[in-house]
């Protein structure tokens, strides 16, 4: 049989003296030819093909990353080539570490800091002499700070919220193509401080060099293009400020929003559950960083998974600050509801990294550590109390595994828990 | 439905989502912590923005736009606003409140109530789209009769306006400020450099008070080709607490057509100085830049509001007294927002030179047209005062200073022994007179009686320096110097003769020549020419005033040839004082 | 005791609007600091050089707006932004009051609103409780239909409304209200046209 360009792209990948780069064009290129064969599952098929035909795991992986550069939605090959992203080519630097996402997210309080400043109002006079001058810093803080890092531990966070409110400069790739347009966040926000160039052209007039006449960013009234058409939260969204506060409150829990949050969830999940009113008071005032959609997406699943079980319809939810580890504890019990599975269950090993405990591990992946706690059985079928982590420090290293831990004291139910640092 | 609603999020999402055109005004804390804050601009900046550019048939607006404060009822406020902008283009549109309460008991919150109660302010307590789907409906339909808008009508408009009372801010300068304001206003938009002046455009032409008095009296606009010409150049000086807030570049504008005047005002913190401060450092400005005018607020700090001060401890009258001490040649034209206290006469008697009253009701064109006469004129009489003070000031110290020589020969019965000292006093006089007789514009024929008197002063110094003996109908006259008894010479164009025969006579210029030449030892033709001039103005003008020399006098020349007249006084004056300041 | 701090540029104001027995009342007040003459000047310089330290230990700054600058405004906002100091801004040029509550409460209002009848009564409440509403200074007694008129309008929206969240923010609100009128959505009505009714 003729060579055809898929055995071609083949022999390439072969050829163990191309480096990473270069396989990164290859592969680009193939897509390119690819791409105008087939549907898009044959396409992808083919990909596949190429990429994991090789045994070598460690050249598999890099391949897999690289494949996954296709299948990332908000990827774009102009933005993937650049120095600071290649990293992003590999699967096996995923990681856990709730610490490090909290750090990233204080810059935003930082004194002296531009990203202060893209949260908060520019209150100092001579701050910045023009917008680009605090683009290029923004830009700077981005590489100082490694932010782009921040998609190895939760890549949501990074992609669908900190790149596009405040790095992205121009439509990635699948945008131009028109298959999903720009927007960030839980409400798709279409105004970012880089992107598209309205603020940019707002400071054109309203700031840059006018020193103490300047009128401010925040101030600026957004374009009806841009504008979000309804309320959110019960807020009409008219200024920059606006769109700022939303931002905030995509990465901070803030005074009553927790509260608010879960109990939102409660009305919609488990209306009909018994859940302590009085107890929830102390979810008031709980104030953490963290990426609060994926926070509520993950407490909205355990509702889910609670339902589930028909045992009991008692359920409690705390969240106490420990002073001694820094730490909010949000604990979620389903009384009188006991696992009461096997510990080597897939389910509760995330085996095929399917089932809802898998999907928890991810979304909540560097946003906290999360364990369950219930009355499980050991191998020889006796009713064993134990807590599994699956996210702790420590975890990577461990291959993802989940931790066991045998416990003593009794249990009441089936327990989540989730804690979140705060430095 | 073409409708607006405005809202503050504070009405049920649902509601605020049905509406096609909605918008939503707040004030945040930050705003309001900002330089220059004003709920009143703020509003207007907002309607401006967004109701100006469509047309709307009805308004529907909550009662408060106040998250935190209910009793704000702040609705009511920007409805006002509405009402009273003609170019916002929907002042008869019909407003609708949205509210549990009815409008009886808003009245009872309000500082508007009887707002309410106009013509097309309608009130609902229903949250339901479907309630104004209705209400539009009979609004459109129903409200007014078959063939008329839905709208307010001509009289619906005047009887709104007849019926509400805007009260002005409860500024702590009480009326003072107000009729500042709306003068500044009136005048301003008069002149059309309103969008000049930051503090009316921003401020005060967004006020809901100044919109209110500018609705019930409208401010008409320059007619075209108002010149305002003046000879020559001259200084104003404004002093005026208010300069900075718009009254300075309102004066500059009003003075633009004659580029020849210079326009400064006192730049000093009015608010911050007392009373004592802000004179002396109007008197150094006086004295520093020497005006012609001074455009004069009699009220310039906080203790002239205080309510039992009389007229004379006001700072405006402190400085209308210190600027004439200065040079009486300088003109004052009084200006007051308030005219309470303060009567034309009792300004007047300070010696004021003019009175302009801002009031926030007046008629812009007359006003404007009576500032430009005013000044003009105070122009035209400080260019011939000052000049004439300064030198009379100096000759007046001068003659002081001098030590006049006693009479030796006193031979007839109107001086004594003290004639010297009468002199002195009689001279000073009758120059101070012959200065105030120019100033007094109530006097028929000043300049030529202030010739008189001012001739008379070398009369009186020529019978005291010289002995007259002898008459002149038998040709015996003869002159003498009182001091040593020599021969007065006679000087004229022919030469200087030591020993004129007895009988010659000498005239008044010969004799001032003959003074001058015995005490300087030389001669001064010019100023005996000039003297010439004054002697010859004197006996033929102003002694035997007739037809024939109407046209010479200084009366004629003022009204027909300012250049001349004022020419010719300078010289009459500076004649006299020279002689005087050569007397040794 | 909550310590208050009253700083008045123009005391020709203030004997414009409170008479002798009422200033010297005021004066003796041991809670409440007017500063006069030069040293009320140098705070004001002090604080439009951006320099609040001297008004650390005040719950209240109530003060004159035309005598600070643009740094001024800055500065006293960033102050009780960090300290939780309440703050009311008096003015002549004030035409509408305005009130807000985040981090802290704030009353802008005229000059004429402030020296009132009641500022005594009022300032000797907040020196007890720090909780005091600025708004009972301008409607006394009255303050409370404030709430109460929020309160029914909150518990429309709070019907009407479709997204849980929003009526949960609006819920907690309305218990806010609750706790200090102790009223009920079933007694509101008859609550508010009963006071206003008395006015």
């Amino acid at each position: 049989m003729a060579k055809t360009k898929y055995d071609f792209i083949k022999e390439l990948f072969e050829d163990k003296k191309i480096n990473q780069n270069q396989r990164g064009r290859i592969l680009e290129l193939a897509s390119r030819e690819i791409s105008l064969e087939g549907t898009l599952e044959e396409r992808v098929q083919k990909i596949e093909e190429i990429l994991f035909s090789k045994e070598d795991e460690e050249y598999k992986s890099e391949l897999i990353d690289t494949f996954e550069f296709f299948n990332e939605k908000t990827d774009s090959y102009k933005e993937n080539r650049k120095p600071e992203n290649l990293y992003k080519h590999s699967k096996s630097e995923k990681k856990h570490n709730p610490k490090k996402v909290v750090e990233w997210l204080k810059l935003f309080t930082l004194d002296n800091s531009t990203l202060k400043y893209c949260t908060h109002l520019w209150d100092e006079a001579g701050l910045f002499a023009e917008y680009a001058d605090f683009a290029k810093r923004i830009d700077d803080q981005l590489v100082k700070y490694r932010i782009f890092e921040l998609q190895k531990y939760n890549p949501n966070l990074y992609w669908n919220k900190l790149y596009p409110f405040l790095f992205q400069k121009e439509l990635t790739e699948i945008q131009k193509n028109g298959k999903i347009s720009f927007g960030w966040g839980q409400h798709n926000i279409k105004l970012g401080w880089q992107y598209p160039d309205v603020m940019k052209t707002w400071c054109n007039e309203h700031y840059d060099q006018k020193g103490k006449d300047a009128e401010l960013p925040f101030s600026m009234q957004l374009p009806a293009e841009i504008r979000p058409s309804k309320p959110i939260t019960g807020k009409t969204i008219i200024s920059f400020e606006d769109v700022v506060n939303i931002f905030k409150k995509e990465i901070e829990f803030r005074d009553n929003d927790l509260f608010v949050a879960i109990k939102g969830a409660i009305r919609k999940e488990l209306n009909e559950y018994d859940i302590n009113i009085n107890e929830l008071e102390n979810l008031k005032g709980c104030s953490f960083y963290t990426n609060t959609e994926y926070v509520i997406k993950a407490i909205t699943r355990i509702f889910w998974m609670i339902k589930l079980r028909s045992e009991s319809n008692r359920v409690q939810i705390t969240c106490n600050y420990s002073k001694d580890t820094y730490e909010y504890d949000l604990q979620i019990i389903h009384f009188n509801s006991f696992s009461d599975k096997e510990f080597g269950h897939p389910k509760l090993m995330l085996k095929d990294n399917s089932g809802d405990l898998s999907i928890l591990r991810t979304t909540l992946q560097s946003l906290c550590d999360f364990s369950i706690t219930s009355r499980f059985k050991d191998q020889n079928n006796n009713q064993v109390n134990a807590r599994i982590e699956y996210l702790y420090n420590g975890v990577e290293q461990n291959n993802w595994e989940p931790k066991i831990e045998k416990i003593t004291e009794s249990i009441e139910g089936f327990r989540f828990n989730l804690k979140f640092p705060v430095l | 439905m073409n409708v607006l609603l405005i809202h503050n999020d504070n009405l049920p999402t649902i509601l605020v989502e049905a509406f096609e055109s909605s918008v939503k005004f707040n004030i945040g804390l930050s705003q309001m912590m900002q330089d220059g804050f004003s709920f009143d601009r703020t509003s207007h900046e907002f309607l401006e923005k967004h109701i100006t550019s469509k047309q709307f048939d009805t308004i529907f607006i909550p009662y408060t736009l106040s998250n935190q404060n209910y009793l704000e009822l702040s609705g009511v406020r920007l409805a006002l606003h509405i009402r009273l902008t003609p170019e916002f283009r929907h002042t008869r549109v019909p407003i609708v409140f949205i509210g549990h309460e009815s409008k009886e008991q808003i009245a009872k919150l309000t500082e508007f109530p009887s707002f309410l109660f106009t013509s097309g302010i309608f009130s609902t307590d229903k949250f339901e789209y479907d309630s104004y789907l209705k209400i539009y409906d009979w609004l459109i339909n129903k409200w007014k009769s078959d063939g008329e808008m839905a709208e307010l009508s001509p009289q619906d408009y005047e009887g709104f306006l007849n019926r509400i009372s805007i009260d002005p801010p409860s500024n702590y300068l009480s009326h003072h400020s107000i009729d500042n304001e709306l003068s500044l206003l009136r005048w301003s938009e008069y002149l059309k450099c309103d969008e000049d002046i930051p503090e009316v455009k921003l401020n005060i032409q967004t006020g809901l008070f100044f919109k209110y008095k500018k609705a019930k009296n409208p401010i008409q606009s320059q007619q075209p080709g108002s010149l305002f010409l003046i000879e020559g150049k001259a200084k104003v000086l404004l002093i005026d607490d208010e300069a900075q807030k718009g009254w300075e570049h309102l004066y500059r504008t009003l003075f633009k057509t004659s580029p020849s005047i210079d326009v400064q005002s006192l730049d000093i913190d009015f608010k911050l100085n007392p009373s004592s401060i802000i004179i002396e450092e109007a008197v150094k400005k006086v004295e520093r830049y020497k005006p012609d005018v001074i455009l004069l607020d009699l009220r310039l700090c906080d203790s002239d509001f205080y309510t039992n001060i009389s007229i004379g401890e006001l700072t405006g009258i402190k400085i209308l007294e210190k600027a004439k001490e200065i040079n009486r040649g300088i003109q004052v034209i009084i200006t007051t927002a308030s005219n309470k206290a303060v009567s034309f006469e009792t300004v007047f008697t300070k010696g004021a030179n003019g009175f302009i009253l801002k009031n926030g009701d007046s008629d812009a064109n007359s006003v404007i047209n009576s500032i430009r006469y005013n000044v003009s004129n105070c122009i035209k009489r400080a260019k011939v005062l000052k000049t004439i003070y300064s030198s009379l000031d100096l000759s007046i110290k001068k003659w002081d200073a001098y030590n006049l020589p006693e009479r030796n020969n006193i031979t007839d019965i109107f001086h004594d022994k003290l004639w010297n000292v009468n002199l002195k006093i009689q001279v000073k006089d009758f120059l101070k007179n012959s200065f105030s007789t120019l100033e007094n514009e109530n006097l028929a024929e000043r300049f030529t009686m202030s010739i008189l008197l001012l001739y008379r002063t070398i009369e009186m110094i020529n019978e005291y320096f010289i002995i007259e003996s002898g008459d002149f109908r038998n040709n015996t006259i003869q002159y003498n110097f009182d001091i040593d008894n020599s021969r007065v010479p006679k000087i004229n164009n022919n030469g200087i003769n030591q020993n004129p025969s007895i009988g010659t006579t000498l005239s008044t210029k010969e004799k001032i020549s003959a003074i001058y030449y015995k005490l300087n030892g030389k001669e001064n033709q010019p100023l005996f020419d000039k003297i010439n001039r004054l002697t010859t103005y004197r006996n033929k003008v102003a002694i035997h005033p007739s037809k024939r020399f109407k046209e010479e006098s200084l009366e004629y020349l003022f009204d027909n040839d300012f250049q001349k007249f004022n020419k010719n006084l300078q010289e009459y004056f500076t004649a006299v004082f020279e002689f005087m300041n050569s007397l040794k | 005791m909550n310590e208050i701090i009253l700083i008045e540029d123009r005391p020709g104001r203030q004997k414009q609007f409170l008479d002798n027995e009422q200033f010297d009342m005021l004066c003796k007040k041991s809670y409440l600091n007017m500063p006069q003459e030069e040293i009320c000047r140098a705070l004001i310089n002090e604080v439009n050089s951006n320099n609040t330290s001297s008004l650390l230990r005040f719950s209240l700054v109530m003060i004159h707006r035309s005598s600070l600058n643009r740094n001024g405004l800055k500065a006293i906002e960033d102050l009780c932004n960090v300290q939780k100091m309440d703050l009311i801004l008096f003015s002549g040029g004030l035409s509408q009051l305005i009130y807000a509550k985040e981090k802290y409460q704030s009353l802008s209002l005229n000059s004429k609103e402030f020296y009132n009848n009641h500022l005594i009564s009022f300032l000797d409440k907040y020196s007890q409780e720090k909780t005091t509403s600025l708004l009972e200074l301008v409607y006394q007694s009255n303050w409370k239909l404030e709430l109460l008129m929020r309160y029914r309008l909150l518990n429309t929206k709070e019907m009407l409304e479709k997204d849980e969240i929003v009526k949960i923010i609006l819920e907690e609100e309305m218990k806010q209200i609750e706790k200090i009128t102790k009223i009920s959505s079933d007694s509101v009505n008859s609550e508010i046209n009963k006071i206003i009714t008395s006015l």
